[in-house]
């Protein structure tokens, strides 16, 4: 039972983010491009790659299941990553689809890498 | 008042007030609550929060079912042999299609109430799937020296994700 209810609340909290950050994004930056997806998707990466390389073996369990698959599973989001790079390409903004779909998994990737740096940096500490 | 009716004299100043124009008989308060600021009348203010909590609340029903459904596939597709993360890839893509079809159907074919919306793609979908798990998976394979699982994976699910909102969007056309 004990990892559903992690799991579960990570998850919440991360959705009800994600909408907020996105929200908040929208109306700052305007809706002709998916800044909020991006800035999530790239926060989140960095978080999980720290976590699971800060705190590793059989007690970090729960803060993995509450941190990792919860809350940057539940924040982060690669449907609506997929979804607003199509519907870019179908608003008319080809390159935006292209810019959004290659920036985010290039930036994404680097920001897992670093995640994973200061992971390793934190663990050994 | 500069001019005084002989009628108003006759009932102590107590006009009868006409019945407020209210085009539901839901919206009629009666007038002793008037004079109340709206948060104050217990029935309105119970409506106000409702409608303010409404969105949280979809969006946390849906999280917290699609990070346990991600949870157990995850589970069960670990034991999958191979090299590529079969378990993130197989969510991602799903979850890209399944979007793909839903948000199509609400917003070319039914109308969709915001808090479904809310519930199945920011909750349910949203959560479901994940950018995280893919993105240090793919720094894992790296760090293995597995760079063609890498790519290859990279590769996969960004082609297979997109294909696959591409796919859900047709079918809802087909509809």
């Amino acid at each position: 039972m004990q990892p559903y209810l992690l799991v579960g609340l990570g998850g919440i909290a991360g959705a009800n983010l994600r909408y907020l950050v996105s929200s908040a994004a929208a109306s700052r930056w305007g809706t002709l491009f998916p800044y909020g997806t991006l800035v999530i998707n790239l926060v989140g990466s960095f978080l999980l790659g720290v976590l699971l390389t800060a705190v590793t073996g059989p007690d970090g369990a729960n803060a993995r299941a509450l941190l990792g698959t919860g809350f940057c599973g539940g924040f982060t989001t690669f449907s609506t990553f997929a979804f607003e790079t199509i519907a870019l390409a179908w608003a008319g903004d080809r390159r935006g689809a292209v810019v959004n779909a290659l920036g985010t998994i290039g930036l994404g990737l680097a920001a897992a890498a670093l995640g994973v740096l200061l992971g390793s940096a934190v663990a050994r500490w | 008042m500069s001019t005084r009716m002989a009628e108003d004299d006759e009932t102590d100043g107590r006009a009868a007030l006409a019945p407020p124009l209210f085009t539901h008989p839901h919206d009629a308060i009666p007038e002793a609550e008037l004079a109340h600021a709206p948060e104050d009348v217990p029935e309105r203010a119970a409506a106000h929060w409702r409608a303010r909590l409404a969105p949280y609340a979809a969006i946390s029903a849906g999280g917290l079912l699609g990070a346990n459904t991600r949870y157990l596939a995850g589970q069960w597709a670990a034991r999958w042999p191979g090299p590529l993360p079969w378990g993130t890839l197989l969510i991602n893509v799903t979850g890209s299609l399944a979007l793909g079809f839903f948000l199509t159907l609400v917003t070319e074919r039914f109308i969709g109430r915001a808090v479904t919306r809310l519930f199945v793609a920011t909750g349910f979908l949203g959560a479901y799937t994940t950018f995280s798990t893919f993105g240090v998976e793919t720094i894992t394979l790296a760090q293995h020296h597995r760079y063609g699982a890498a790519l290859a994976y990279v590769a996969a699910s960004l082609v297979l994700g997109l294909a696959a909102v591409v796919a859900g969007a047709a079918a809802a056309r087909a509809l």
